[in-house]
């Protein structure tokens, strides 16, 4: 009997301490940027991005309902969330799962600002691609905060159209994704 | 005399058969939009806006000037009295310049209009796309005008000619910088489409999915509730958080002019917001129900 609550007792306080390594957010913030000289609306940001960091194996996860990217303009969020963009009423969330690279140079228990590499698996519309990207982790005042731009390919994702041949949007987005964890 | 005569007459049936091509094109369809078929008919009979904004979510902009379509079905009205009046042996000149104008017009909008799709996905390229029926529409609308009963000078007839398409060119093109200049109305001063309790709401989506997606995806609606949480984020916006026993949460999102009104709200305390729900995902993540709201406000 007092090796289970002993067993018990060691498994809650594994958990306690894994929790605490898992650092999570669900105000992240990832801005969309399509635009191009000649259309300057292709613009959009989610504030409720859901993010994970794990701080002892480098995971760094994150979700956004595709639904939830503001645009200022109601025809282009329409066209945005249709069928033939991101048809998000069948792919309803963007997601990433990936790792940080040489997360011992890392230091989360000192303030500064830490250059990293993530490598992961974008998944946009169904379509999962393998990404690297450069983005920063910067801890101040015991919050760790994850920073990253890169680009993407739309094509690569199976987003293709005459508004993209025409110039109207970039086929290759900026992507920019900010959390406080 | 008699040369006149017959070139007089000759006339006539050609003008003649441009009446009757326009009111036979005109209920052939004139364009596809990805295998979709759209008649000449259908802007008049209120089907072009239904099949555009079905098929590839674009909505007549100004449904309040909806009626303002009916004038195409002038279009086969007026070739048919073009019709009578040449068996009358009467003028046509101003109802088959009428006539063709407002064909004219009517092919150069769905033209236009076509370009615009294709940005959707509705096809490659707007020339394949038109049908034969609508360049045979066009063809016989300049050449009733040009056949029209008195024989005018030829720059009345250019003018007449071309009257239709730039007039729906410059109608488009206001309609169009109006739509792309056009932002989400103040939420509120939206309609309120549900009131609801935060727990009521979470409960329905973690009780369901695609339905419950499909009841309130893009929806205004009045969430009642104590917040769970309330985040600030680095550029001076906000999120204010429900979330419910199993951690599965309705979430809003603040701008910065919103900023001091959300300062003052404590998790716990009672607060009305108003916002466009974007609808339900899973997250992997956390393992819970996540509901997402864009362009919220307070409620008044």
């Amino acid at each position: 009997m007092k090796k289970t609550v002993l067993f018990f007792s060691l498994i809650s306080l594994a958990s306690g301490v894994f929790a605490q390594n898992k650092l999570t957010t669900t105000s992240a913030v990832i801005s969309f940027d399509a635009t191009t000289p000649k259309d300057a609306l292709p613009k959009a940001e989610n504030k409720t991005a859901i993010g994970s960091l794990d701080k002892t194996t480098g995971a760094i996860l994150f979700e956004a309902a595709v639904n939830n990217f503001a645009f200022t303009n109601p025809m282009i969020q329409d066209h945005f969330n249709g069928d033939k963009w991101m048809n998000s009423a069948a792919f309803p969330k963007f997601t990433f799962n990936g790792k940080i690279d040489k997360l011992s140079k890392v230091k989360f228990n000192k303030n500064g600002v830490h250059k990293v590499t993530v490598s992961g698996t974008l998944t946009v519309k169904g379509i999962s691609k393998m990404i690297k990207v450069p983005g920063t982790i910067t801890v101040a005042g015991g919050k760790a905060t994850a920073a990253t731009n890169f680009t993407i390919k739309l094509a690569d994702y199976g987003i293709t159209g005459q508004a993209i041949d025409a110039g109207k949007v970039s086929p290759q987005p900026k992507i920019s994704v900010s959390a406080q964890f | 005399m008699t040369s006149t005569n017959n070139k007089y007459s000759s006339l006539t049936w050609v003008h003649l058969l441009f009446a009757i091509g326009i009111i036979v094109t005109y209920f052939l369809p004139w364009v596809s939009w990805d295998s979709n078929l759209v008649k000449g008919s259908d802007m008049a009979a209120g089907n072009f806006f239904s099949i555009s904004n079905s098929k590839f979510g674009l909505a007549n902009p100004f449904p309040q000037f909806s009626f303002a379509f009916y004038t195409f079905w002038l279009i086969p009205v007026l070739a048919f009295v073009t019709v009578i009046l040449i068996y009358l042996k009467k003028k046509t000149i101003t109802v088959a310049y009428f006539a063709g104008a407002l064909s004219l017009a009517l092919v150069s909008i769905y033209y236009l209009f076509t370009k615009i799709l294709i940005d959707l996905g509705a096809g490659e390229n707007v020339f394949s796309m038109l049908k034969p029926a609508s360049y045979l529409h066009a063809f016989c609308a300049v050449g009733l005008i040009v056949t029209a009963l008195p024989v005018k000078n030829n720059l009345y007839k250019l003018l007449w000619i071309i009257i239709g398409p730039v007039l729906a060119y410059g109608g488009f093109k206001i309609g169009e910088e109006y739509v792309l200049g056009e932002t989400h109305q103040a939420t509120e001063n939206v309609k309120v489409d549900y009131t609801l309790n935060a727990t009521d709401l979470i409960k329905e989506f973690t009780s369901g999915d695609t339905a419950v997606n499909n009841k309130y995806r893009e929806k205004v609606i009045v969430l009642n509730g104590q917040p769970s949480a309330i985040d600030f984020l680095p550029d001076s916006t906000s999120t204010i958080k429900f979330a419910d026993s199993t951690k599965s949460y309705a979430i809003f999102s603040f701008e910065k002019n919103e900023y001091e009104k959300v300062k003052a709200i404590k998790p716990g305390n009672q607060v009305s917001l108003k916002g466009i729900c974007s609808g339900g995902i899973f997250s992997e993540i956390l393992g819970t129900t996540v509901i997402t709201f864009k362009r919220t406000t307070f409620n008044k």
